[in-house]
C-alpha cells in the first residue's frame, strides 16, 4: 500500500495539478475579499462585529459551494486520467498489484490533495486579508475549524467523483456531470434551503459548504448535527460502490 | 527443449453475450521459446491474452502459470507474468526512468539494480532520462517491454508488439526478443496478424480463427517441408509441345498453363534434369522461375483457403 502511494506520488508531483489548485482557490478568495472591502465596506459602509468573519462567509458561499466541489472533481479526473490516457490501467493491472490498493491509494491522495486545497484557500485568505488591511487579527480557531470541517465534507464528494472518473475514459463527461450537479448545490445554499431543510446534508455537493458553516464565531458543535454521520456514511457508500465497480470492470 | 511448460492454457473460453469469443484454447508455452499467436483482427487473440494476464475474467477453462492456477492464486500466478497489452504509451510527461521507477514501486521487491538491468536489456540506457514524449514508437515499445520485465517474470506476453513500427523498429524488437528468450530463458508469447513477422521471430506458431486455436506448428518444420517440393514456372516455346512432354514425364502432378507459361510442382533436384530434357527435345527455354511456397500459402492450405489477413 505504501508502495502504491509512492508510485502515485511520482505522477502527481510532476503533473499540472498544482497550478489548477492555486488558481481555482485564488479566484473565489480574491473575489470575496474585493466584494467585502470595495463594495460592502467602501460603498455600503458595512460595519460588522468582526472584519474577518464576513469575507470568510462570502468565501464559504462562493468557494465552498462552487469552486471547491469543482476542484474536487477536477483532481479526481486528473488522477484517473493518468491511467486513462495511455492504457495505464492495463499496464498496472498486468503487474502483481492489487486492484483495491491501486484504487485506495488514489483515494488517499485525493483526500490529501483536498487538504492542500483547503490549506491553500486558508493561506490565501489570511494573506490577502492582511494585504487588504482587514481590521484586527484573523480568528484562527474559527477559521481552522471551518477549513477542517470543509475538508471532511469533501470526502464523500471526492469518493463519488473518483467512482465516476474511473468509470469514464473521457475527461469531459465526469467534469460536465460535476459542474452540472454543482449548480443545484449552490442554489440550495443561496436560497437558505440548506438551513431550513435537511436537503443541505443529503446532497453530496453541499456537504463541503455545510461543513464550513458548522463553525461559527461562537464555537463549533459538529457532534450535535447530522453532518459527521452523513459524511461518513456517504463516504463508505461511494467508496464501496467505486471499489466494486472497479473490481468488476474488464480492461 | 521440451522442458516443463511455464504456462499451460487449458480449454480457455470467453463467452460475451452468448457468443464464444474464445473457444476452448489449449496451449503450452516453454522457457526459451517464442510462441507466435497468429490470427486476423477480431479472432480472439487479445481477448485470450487479456484473460491470461487477469485483465478479464475467464468464462471457462484455466490458465496455469509455473504450476500455479491463475484462478485460485491470482497474485502469485500473475507475479510470474510480464505483459504489454496493446500499445503501451507510458506516462508521457515522465522520463523513461521515472516510468520504470513508478512501475517498480507498484510491485514488491524490485531494486534499483534491476531497473538498470532491464534498461540495458532493451538497449535504452542512453535515452532513459529523457521524457517519454520524445521517444519514437519503437523506443516506447521497448520501454514497455522493460517495464514488463521489472519483476523478473518467467513468461512475457506481448500483444501486437510490432504494431505501427517501421521495418527497422520491427527488426529491433525481434532482435531484443530473441535475446531475451535466449539469455533470460523466458517463455515469450507474441501475437500478431502478420505472418511474415511471425515466421522470422517465432519458434512455434499457433493460428487462432473465430476464437478457436486451429493449428500449432513448429516454424522449422514448416520451412523444412518447403525445401522438397517447389512450384516452378517454365517460360518456353512452343508451349503446347512442351506441355505434352512435361505431362509425359510428370504423371503424378500434371503441369498447368498459367499466363503463357507452364507451371508444375516438382522436387527441386529435378529442375536441371527437366531443363536438359526440354532442350534435348528442341524446346526453347527462356526462363525457369521457382515460386517457393511460403508459410502463408501453407497456412492458407491448412486453414482450407480461409482468409487470414
Amino acid at each position: 500500500m505504501v508502495e502504491a502511494l509512492q508510485a502515485e506520488w511520482i505522477k502527481i508531483r510532476r503533473s499540472k495539478i498544482w497550478w489548477s489548485i492555486v488558481l481555482l482557490a485564488l479566484l473565489p478568495v480574491l473575489y470575496s475579499i474585493l466584494i467585502y472591502t470595495k463594495i460592502m465596506v467602501e460603498k455600503l459602509h458595512y460595519t460588522g462585529p468582526d472584519a474577518w468573519f464576513m469575507p470568510w462567509s462570502l468565501i464559504v458561499m462562493f468557494y465552498g459551494s462552487v469552486f471547491y466541489p469543482i476542484i474536487s472533481g477536477l483532481i479526481a479526473t486528473i488522477l484517473c486520467r493518468f491511467e486513462h490516457a495511455g492504457g495505464g490501467w492495463k499496464q498496472i493491472l498486468t503487474l502483481p498489484v492489487s486492484k483495491s490498493h491501486l484504487y485506495l491509494s488514489k483515494l488517499l491522495w485525493l483526500l490529501g490533495l483536498l487538504a492542500v486545497v483547503q490549506g491553500t484557500t486558508l493561506i490565501l485568505f489570511v494573506g490577502l486579508g492582511y494585504a487588504f488591511e482587514l481590521d484586527g487579527s484573523p480568528p484562527w480557531s474559527f477559521l481552522l475549524a471551518s477549513t477542517l470541517l470543509g475538508w471532511i465534507g469533501g470526502f464523500p464528494l471526492v469518493a463519488l467523483q473518483q467512482w465516476i472518473a474511473s468509470s469514464w475514459k473521457t475527461f469531459v463527461i465526469p467534469m460536465a456531470i460535476n459542474v452540472f450537479l454543482v449548480l443545484p448545490g449552490f442554489l440550495i445554499v443561496a436560497s437558505e434551503l440548506a438551513l431550513k431543510s435537511p436537503l443541505g446534508y443529503l446532497y453530496p455537493w453541499t456537504l463541503p459548504v455545510m461543513g464550513m458553516m458548522e463553525s461559527d464565531p461562537s464555537g463549533v458543535d459538529p457532534l450535535g448535527s447530522p453532518f459527521l454521520p452523513v459524511t461518513l456514511l456517504y463516504l463508505a457508500m461511494f467508496l464501496a460502490g467505486g471499489l466494486v465497480t472497479f473490481h468488476r470492470r474488464e480492461f | 527443449m521440451k522442458e516443463k511448460p511455464i504456462a499451460q492454457v487449458r480449454h480457455l473460453t470467453k463467452i460475451i453475450g452468448g457468443k464464444r469469443i474464445v473457444d476452448q484454447v489449449d496451449m503450452d508455452l516453454y522457457p526459451g521459446e517464442i510462441f507466435g499467436f497468429l490470427g486476423p483482427n477480431g479472432a480472439g487473440k487479445t481477448t485470450t491474452i487479456r484473460m491470461m494476464v487477469g485483465l478479464m475474467s475467464v468464462s471457462e477453462g484455466e490458465v496455469i502459470i509455473d504450476g500455479i492456477s491463475l484462478k485460485k492464486n491470482f497474485e502469485k500466478a500473475i507475479s510470474r507474468v510480464g505483459a504489454i497489452v496493446e500499445n503501451p504509451e507510458m506516462y508521457k510527461f515522465l522520463t523513461g526512468y521515472q516510468n520504470l521507477v513508478h512501475f517498480a514501486r507498484m510491485c514488491d521487491g524490485v531494486k534499483k539494480e534491476r531497473i538498470d538491468e532491464v534498461v540495458r536489456l532493451v538497449g535504452l540506457a542512453e535515452r532513459i532520462h529523457d521524457k517519454v514524449k520524445t521517444y519514437s514508437l519503437g523506443m516506447r515499445q521497448r520501454l514497455g517491454i522493460a517495464q514488463a520485465l521489472l519483476h523478473q517474470p518467467k513468461l512475457l506476453i506481448l500483444d501486437e508488439p510490432t504494431n505501427g513500427l517501421d521495418p527497422a523498429g520491427i527488426r529491433e524488437i525481434r532482435h531484443y526478443l530473441r535475446r531475451l528468450a535466449r539469455e533470460e530463458n523466458l517463455a515469450i508469447l507474441v501475437s500478431s496478424h502478420i505472418l511474415a513477422e511471425m515466421e522470422l521471430m517465432c519458434d512455434r506458431i499457433g493460428i487462432i480463427r473465430e476464437g478457436k486455436l486451429i493449428i500449432v506448428q513448429e516454424v522449422r518444420d514448416l520451412v523444412e517441408k518447403n525445401q522438397g517440393d517447389v512450384m516452378v514456372t517454365f517460360r518456353v516455346h512452343p508451349l503446347d509441345q512442351a506441355k505434352a512432354l512435361l505431362s509425359e514425364w510428370m504423371t503424378k502432378q500434371p503441369p498447368k498453363v498459367v499466363d503463357e507459361c507452364i507451371q508444375l510442382t516438382v522436387d527441386q533436384e529435378q529442375i536441371p534434369f527437366l531443363n536438359a530434357k526440354l532442350v534435348e527435345n528442341g524446346i526453347q527455354v527462356y526462363e525457369i522461375r521457382m515460386e517457393s511456397k511460403n508459410l502463408e500459402e501453407q497456412f492458407l492450405e491448412l486453414t482450407e483457403g480461409g482468409v487470414l489477413l
